[in-house]
């Protein structure tokens, strides 16, 4: 395995979107995709732990959905990051979706152009987060924590970041606002996310010793 | 010729806490631990109580509460946690003295934090260290990790720190006899106290530099600085600060010659030193004590007083001390006449002052063999010895260094005062630079709009090319016609290259059926939501009316989105398996539309979802699309949004309608305007929210009207459905203002 090379996943039901999502993948160079699956089942079953960098996971499968799939598989592959797939900004799910491991996610609307720039944007460490979302992401932080442990979770900048973000503006927007370049946006936001998904095992932890 | 090198007292201290309310901060700490479940939260209180306990000198609960730290950080696995509850229990052994446990525990604390790249537990490790060098008269090593202190400090830029960095390092100066070092380093540690307004620093800087002072024969300045290091030190209630302060102040008397109150002091000392547990200040108000009964003449008193502090010396394993006591126990042996003794001590001393490297203890060796030696008869080794102590006299207290210290104070006098003029070039300073990136930043973002310029044109035609569309599809003829045409293509294509076209021609097919069904059920979409709206008139009922859209939605989100994805992603391979320029020009065109249509649905879906129903929401989406829409196009759009927004709920209804007449408007910007800068702005003031829309392009002409007026009107239209109000003004470019109360 070529180690420039993203080395990408899918999990899609839609034969079509699936093929061709793999042919476009394989066919651009720096990116490579052998492992296609059309449900999560099939994807528990022979997903590889080690080798995938990215996954692209739809969130609507039939039987088990593309977020149980998530959860399930990533802590087998810590180094992989989640991109979800859904067909127009599904606020719930994808909020749904970051909260539990997943580090960004695409619209199908979305050009295939920018769907590998989406990819290798996660790859090397970017995330992707809309206004709606910001906004979920305080609400979640204030209401999960006390006040206190929600502003010592997030650092000023990345409080900033999200305000800018709940307010509509660009990546680019905040950029020029903040002195700072898009990549190191991106770069914080990808914080963000990783921010929810370590409330989240805490979560779990402890509910677990409440048991 | 009667020399006295009396023993000064370590004054450093690695102190973090707060003083003052610390019985208060217990309590609640305390208060907390009672009913906390055992996570990080309880392990990183137990770390505080523990910092708490030991900033008033409470060491045994202090340790209680930092061993119940690692247990249950070590339990949970947290560990940073468990770093800070090693480090702290290192810091409490250094307290008590317990050396080679302090250092075990700092390791184990260092090499945890190591592997975590946690900055401020490594930090504490390395003065933990440092002290623990110091105490083994490692001084190069003390200073190797107090300067790694300070830089990593000054990385994480913590003033407080710093300044006990500075200090850490005045002292290891001061212990190589290197005043004039020393002096500067407490005197940039005291800057920085004094700035900061840190108490217990500039406390501890006092001391210090009251202890050179005393090193240099200037009591009376020594006093004065003691006097004011106590009077914070009794404020803040730091009982081994404070100790520390009785033994030197002891020092200073014994120096003048005023023995009473030097016992008085130094017998003071040795209660606060007992009572706290502070092993070290017990050796050193013993060897104090010890000196001032010599000095009186009160021997055996001496004796025992000196054999108790060789004792806890030992017993810490204090190898200064131990060097300090040989001395001392060797210039009492000469006085009682039991030379042999004396000269076992004395050797025994100034080898390990030797070893240690501390001059003034070296100094103070050579001078009583010297005395010894002439007591005994030998002259020529007693001028030997003597010419030793000289040299070391010189060595440490020489011209040199006396001016350096005078300098050093006029130096930090006439600093004191140009700071604020400092701090003014700084700010233009930093100005400046924020300028400088704040045009980079621009630099690059007009390079990037110059970029896009041609994917701008592209856009444009698509455009027009989907308004074609649209009306194409709605005529039968045409596409039965389209279809035809297709058809005579395939077969055309067959002849020439069997298999490979086929596959081509197939999904050209599936792409245009894809539009046409997709437009399809663009017009279905359409229906619909005419049909939600007549049901709206029809029963006035608001639960009915949220029940059609969500059908609505999920029926546009799950079938026409899908479709149109699929669209999109087939007509990329047509584009990348064309054979020649037009097919791919044409499955380009398709990829364009679907993508459009795509987004108009996502609008509708929008409008549609009556959940974020807030003004603020309504003007985040709007800023947006606006910011979105104008990215890649010539004009600069100003978009003014108030920084904060009242929590105002508004209807999906009005949102609906005000979304679309500021879409409306921003559409004839780009169109038409040939404008170059515009204006989005919203404010809401008195319950009324407004939209202006601003640009200074050409404005609409007297005799173009008519062809604006759908637009016009429309906006009007949606602007009194709602109860708003629409305006235009046209000069010198468009401006468009919408109000509706909310």
């Amino acid at each position: 395995m070529n180690e420039d090379k993203i080395i990408v996943s899918i999990v899609e039901d839609t034969d079509d979107i699936r093929e061709a999502l793999r042919v476009l993948i394989n066919g651009s160079t720096g990116f490579e995709c052998v492992h296609v699956f059309a449900d999560a089942e099939e994807a528990l079953d022979n997903m590889p732990a080690n080798d995938i960098n990215v996954v692209l996971m739809d969130i609507n499968l039939p039987g088990m959905d593309g977020i149980g799939c998530m959860k399930t598989l990533k802590p087998s592959m810590p180094d992989t990051q989640f991109m979800m797939c859904t067909v127009y900004d599904d606020d719930d799910h994808i909020f749904n979706a970051l909260q539990s491991g997943a580090s960004g996610y695409i619209l199908k609307r979305t050009s295939p152009a920018q769907i590998l720039e989406a990819i290798r944007d996660l790859h090397e460490g970017g995330s992707p987060m809309s206004s709606e979302i910001a906004r979920r992401v305080v609400y979640s932080m204030q209401q999960n924590n006390k006040p206190s442990e929600a502003i010592e979770l997030l650092t000023d900048r990345e409080t900033q970041i999200l305000d800018f973000l709940a307010k509509g503006y660009l990546y680019k927007e905040i950029a020029v606002e903040l002195f700072i370049s898009k990549e190191t946006v991106k770069k914080h936001i990808h914080n963000i996310y990783e921010k929810l998904h370590v409330q989240t095992r805490t979560e779990a932890l402890n509910k677990a010793y409440h048991v | 010729m009667k020399i006295k090198i009396i023993l000064s007292t370590i004054a450093f201290t690695v102190i973090l806490g707060v003083f003052g309310q610390n019985i208060s901060v217990i309590d609640s700490l305390e208060l907390v631990l009672k009913t906390a479940k055992e996570d990080t939260v309880k392990v990183n209180n137990l770390y505080s109580l523990s910092k708490q306990y030991r900033n008033i000198s409470n060491f045994e609960k202090a340790m209680q509460y930092a061993e119940s730290a690692l247990v249950l950080a070590d339990k949970i696995n947290y560990k940073r946690g468990k770093a800070n509850a090693y480090n702290i229990i290192g810091n409490l052994y250094i307290y008590t003295s317990n050396y080679p446990e302090a250092l075990k525990n700092s390791l184990a604390a260092l090499k945890i934090s190591e592997e975590l790249r946690y900055k401020k537990g490594i930090v504490s490790s390395y003065n933990n260290i440092g002290i623990i060098y110091d105490t083994q008269g490692k001084y190069a090593e003390a200073l190797e990790n107090f300067s790694a202190c300070l830089k990593i400090e000054e990385e994480i830029g913590n003033k407080k720190n710093i300044a006990t960095s500075y200090n850490n390092i005045g002292y290891i100066y001061r212990n190589q006899g290197n005043y004039a070092e020393a002096l500067e380093k407490y005197f940039a540690s005291l800057k920085i106290c004094e700035e900061i307004g840190d108490k217990v620093g500039i406390a501890r800087s006092y001391n210090n530099i009251g202890i050179i002072y005393r090193i240099q024969g200037n009591y009376a300045e020594a006093l004065e600085t003691y006097l004011a290091s106590l009077n914070i030190r009794e404020e803040i209630g730091d009982k081994f600060g404070i100790a520390s302060l009785y033994l030197n102040i002891g020092i200073v008397y014994g120096s003048q010659g005023k023995y009473a109150e030097a016992l008085e002091n130094s017998l003071a000392s040795l209660k606060i030193c007992e009572e706290i547990g502070d092993l070290q200040g017990v050796g050193y108000s013993y060897s104090n004590i010890g000196q001032v009964y010599e000095i009186l003449g009160n021997y055996p008193e001496a004796l025992k007083n000196y054999l108790a502090s060789l004792k806890i010396y030992e017993e810490i394993v204090d190898k200064e001390g131990i060097a300090n006591s040989y001395n001392s126990l060797g210039s009492l042996n000469i006085h009682l006449g039991n030379f042999q003794d004396a000269r076992k001590y004395l050797d025994d001393g100034l080898a390990l002052s030797v070893k240690i490297g501390n001059k003034s203890d070296i100094q103070s060796s050579y001078g009583s063999l010297s005395r010894l030696d002439s007591v005994e008869g030998n002259f020529v080794q007693a001028l030997e010895h003597y010419k030793m102590y000289t040299f070391y006299k010189d060595s440490l207290l020489n011209e040199e260094s006396n001016n350096q210290i005078a300098r050093m104070k006029i130096q930090y006098e006439t600093e004191k005062k140009d700071r604020e003029i400092e701090l003014l070039n700084k700010d233009n300073e930093i100005k400046s630079l924020q300028l400088a990136q704040q045009q980079v930043s621009l630099l690059a973002a007009r390079l990037e709009a110059e970029k896009n310029q041609s994917e701008l044109l592209l856009m444009n035609n698509s455009m027009e090319i989907q308004e074609l569309k649209m009306a194409e599809t709605q005529k039968d003829l045409e596409r039965k016609q389209a279809e035809a045409e297709v058809k005579a293509a395939e077969m055309e294509l067959l002849n020439k290259d069997k298999k490979l076209q086929e596959k081509q021609l197939e999904n050209q097919r599936l792409v245009r059926n894809g539009i046409i069904a997709g437009t399809a059920l663009l017009l279905l979409v359409g229906l619909l939501l005419f049909r939600s709206f007549r049901l709206r008139k029809k029963f006035e009922k608001q639960q009915a009316i949220v029940q059609e859209r969500k059908r609505i939605s999920a029926d546009l989100h799950d079938d026409v989105g899908s479709g149109l994805s699929r669209i999109m992603l087939l007509s990329e391979l047509v584009k990348k398996e064309a054979r020649t320029p037009e097919t791919r020009k044409e499955a380009e065109k398709i990829s364009t539309i679907s993508q459009e249509l795509s987004s108009n649905i996502s609008e509708i879906i929008w409008a549609l979802n009556s959940n974020n129903d807030y003004i603020e929401n309504l003007a985040a989406y709007i800023r947006r699309y606006a910011a979105e829409y104008f990215e890649t196009s010539s004009v600069r759009l100003n978009i003014n949004t108030p920084a904060k927004m009242d929590h105002v709920p508004i209807s999906g209804e009005r949102r609906r309608n005000i979304f679309y007449a500021v879409k409306e408007a921003l559409h004839n910007i780009i169109k038409h305007a040939q404008a170059s800068e515009a204006e989005l702005k919203f404010t809401v003031e008195h319950d009324i929210l407004s939209v202006v829309i601003k640009d200074n392009g050409k404005g609409i002409p007297k005799g173009e009207l008519n062809r604006f007026g759908n637009g016009m009107s429309n906006m009007q239209n949606r602007m009194k459905s709602i109860k708003g109000n629409f305006s235009i003004e046209n000069h010198l470019g468009t401006k468009i203002t919408l109000t509706v109360p909310v």
